[in-house]
C-alpha cells in the first residue's frame, strides 16, 4: 500500500483578503446598538480559538466557527507608551487582556489609568466609529 | 554538531554609532575589510558570502560587495529582525559543515537612522502593531509582570544599564562610552513604564563581518581559529492563548538544543553576549539561558556575578544597551566580540581566561509570539 496523493488538473486557490491590520482587528469586533463584542475563529475539528479570527484554523487548517468571546476579564500586563512609532500621538495605554475563553487580546486601555491592576477586572468597550479597532478595555467598576 | 567541525577565523566591526550620511556599503565595506585581513587570506577565498540587514532593501549583499570586487560566488541575503546577522551566521555554518563550500564570509547591517525617529518600524499588518504595540512596550509589559511576579523593583532592572554602560566604557567599538550612575538611570525620560530611556538600547547604525573556514581549510591557513560547537536557529511558536512573560519560550528551547549541541551546561561559559535590547531582556535571559533559577536574575546583577571579573561575565562588550542595536548587525557584532574575547584581543574588557562563550539575539515584533526568531551560538578557543 502507497500513499498516493490527490490527482487533479492543478488550479488556483482563492485569495481571501485580510487587509491591514487594523482591518484584521476590526473583523472581530461585533456591534449591536450600543455592545460591543469580541468574535474569535474557533476551530471545527480541533476546537482552537483565535483572535483576531482566522480564515482556517492556525493548528489544523480546518474550517472555522465564529465564537463570541467574554466581554470582561482579567488584565495580565499593561504599560503607559511615551514613545512610540512616528506620528503617534502619546502616552497611551495598552495591554493584555485574558478572556475566560482561553484567549489572550491585545488591547487599548481607557478610563481612569490608576484604576488599572495587574491580574485586575477589566471589561470591554467600543464604540462603532471609535479609532483604530473600536474597542477597549477600562478598569471593571 | 552535525558534519564537519567550523571555525571562525576573523571577525571586523565598525564602532556602532550614528552615521546618517553613510550608505549601506559604507557601513559593511570596513567591517568586511578587517575580517579578511585578520583572516590572512584573500577575498577571491571567499566561497559564499552571507548577510543578515532588515532595513537594507534588495541586494544589500550585492551592493557591499560590488565595491571589493568580490562578486560572482553566491551571496545571500537574509531576514530575520533582529536575529538576521545571526541567521545568516546559522545558513553560512551549516554550508560548510555540510561540505558545500570551504570558507564563508557573514555581514550582519543596518542603518536605523535612515528613519525620522520613534521607535522602530514595525509591520503594520500586524493587528498588534496596528493597536499601538512597540518594542519598548512589549517589553516593559515583561518587565511589570516580572517585577510584580518575583517582588523586585525598578532600581533591579536599572543596575542593569549601570553594568553595561561600565563594560561599553571599556569597549572602543560601543556607541555608548560613557558609565552611568543608577541615579542618572532613574533620572532619564519614561519610554514605556516602567522602562526609561537609559534601559532601552539606542538607535544606531553599524556593521559587522565574520570569516567562517572548515576545520581543514582553517587548519591549513594558519589563522586562529575559534570553533564552532553549537549553532541553533528557532522560530517562536505561535499561540493564541496564555503565555507566562517572564518565561521566553523560544529562548529557553534555543538554549536547551545549543547545549546540547555543544556537549555542555551553563556552568560551562565564561562569558555570554546576550540580547539585551532592555534591560528586562537581559534578566529573562539569564533564567532562560540557565545561568541561574528563575525569579534570581536581579541577584546575579546586584552581587556581581555577571559583571566584568565575576563568575560568568554577561555582555562584556556593552551589550546592545551600551554598544548598540543596528538591528541586524548586532548578532555578527555579538560574533566578532566573541571572537576576539576567545582570542585575547579585548583589551580592558577582556575576560580572563575565556575559553567558551555563548552569542544570544532574539528578533520580535509579532503577534502571538515570544519572539519570531533566535538564534545561539556557542563557540570555544
Amino acid at each position: 500500500m502507497s500513499f498516493s496523493p490527490q490527482i487533479a488538473i492543478a488550479e488556483p486557490s482563492t485569495v481571501v483578503a485580510t487587509g491591514t491590520g487594523t482591518e484584521i482587528a476590526r473583523r472581530g469586533v461585533s456591534f449591536d446598538g450600543n455592545s460591543v463584542v469580541l468574535v474569535a475563529s474557533a476551530c471545527t475539528a480541533c476546537d482552537a480559538v483565535a483572535w483576531p479570527p482566522a480564515a482556517r484554523c492556525h493548528a489544523c487548517w480546518a474550517a472555522v466557527t465564529p465564537r463570541r468571546l467574554a466581554t470582561s476579564g482579567t488584565l495580565y500586563a499593561f504599560t503607559t507608551v511615551h514613545t512610540a512609532a512616528l506620528g503617534t500621538e502619546v502616552p497611551y495605554v495598552i495591554g493584555y487582556v485574558d478572556l475566560p475563553d482561553g484567549v489572550r487580546v491585545f488591547t487599548p486601555l481607557r478610563g481612569d489609568a490608576s484604576r488599572l491592576r495587574i491580574d485586575g477586572p477589566v471589561t470591554l468597550h467600543g464604540a462603532a466609529g471609535a479609532p483604530g479597532a473600536g474597542f477597549w478595555f477600562e478598569a471593571a467598576r | 554538531m552535525n558534519g564537519r567541525h567550523v571555525a571562525v577565523v576573523g571577525a571586523g566591526m565598525i564602532r556602532f554609532g550614528k552615521y546618517p550620511d553613510a550608505s549601506y556599503p559604507d557601513l559593511a565595506q570596513p567591517a568586511v575589510v578587517d575580517a579578511i585581513r585578520s583572516a590572512g587570506i584573500e577575498p577571491h577565498e571567499i566561497d559564499a558570502t552571507f548577510c543578515g540587514h532588515s532595513f537594507g532593501g534588495m541586494l544589500t549583499g550585492q551592493r557591499i560587495l560590488k565595491g571589493l570586487g568580490m562578486t560572482g560566488e553566491a551571496i545571500v541575503n537574509v531576514e530575520n529582525a533582529c536575529s538576521s546577522g545571526a541567521g545568516a551566521f546559522h545558513q553560512a555554518q551549516a554550508a560548510i559543515a555540510s561540505g558545500e563550500i570551504e570558507t564563508a564570509l557573514v555581514i550582519g547591517v543596518d542603518k536605523l537612522t535612515q528613519f525620522a525617529g520613534g521607535t522602530l518600524p514595525l509591520n503594520v499588518e500586524d493587528h498588534e502593531v496596528a493597536s499601538g504595540m512597540v518594542m519598548p512596550a512589549l517589553y516593559a509589559m515583561r518587565a511589570q509582570r516580572y517585577l510584580h511576579d518575583y517582588g523586585y523593583d525598578a532600581d533591579d532592572l536599572a543596575r542593569v544599564s549601570v553594568k553595561a554602560r561600565a563594560n561599553g566604557a571599556l569597549n572602543p567599538f560601543a556607541q555608548f562610552r560613557k558609565p552611568v550612575t543608577l541615579e542618572e538611570v532613574r533620572a532619564s525620560r519614561p519610554i514605556a513604564e516602567p522602562l526609561n530611556l537609559f534601559q532601552c538600547c539606542p538607535t544606531g547604525d553599524g556593521g559587522a563581518a565574520v570569516v567562517l573556514m572548515s576545520a581543514e581549510r582553517a587548519r591549513r591557513s594558519g589563522a586562529t581559529p575559534v570553533w564552532v560547537r553549537a549553532s541553533v536557529l528557532h522560530s517562536g511558536r505561535y499561540m493564541t492563548g496564555f503565555r507566562d512573560f517572564t518565561l521566553p519560550e523560544i529562548t529557553v528551547r534555543s538554549a536547551k538544543d545549543a547545549y546540547e549541541q555543544a556537549g555542555i551546561g551553563p556552568d560551562d561559559l565564561d562569558f555570554a553576549e546576550v540580547h539585551d535590547a532592555f534591560t528586562i531582556a537581559e534578566l529573562l535571559y539569564y533564567e532562560a539561558l540557565q545561568l541561574c533559577e528563575r525569579g534570581e536574575a536581579p541577584r546575579l546583577v546586584a552581587d556581581g556575578v555577571t559583571a566584568l571579573g565575576g563568575r560568568v561575565p554577561v555582555n562584556p562588550s556593552g551589550g546592545l544597551l551600551a554598544k548598540g542595536h543596528p538591528i541586524g548587525a548586532t548578532g555578527v557584532g555579538q560574533l566578532a566580540e566573541a571572537y576576539w574575547q576567545l582570542t585575547g584581543r579585548c583589551g580592558d574588557r577582556q575576560v580572563a581566561g575565556a575559553r567558551i562563550g555563548l552569542t544570544h539575539v532574539t528578533g520580535g515584533g509579532i503577534a502571538g509570539f515570544d519572539h519570531g526568531a533566535c538564534a545561539i551560538t556557542i563557540l570555544a578557543a
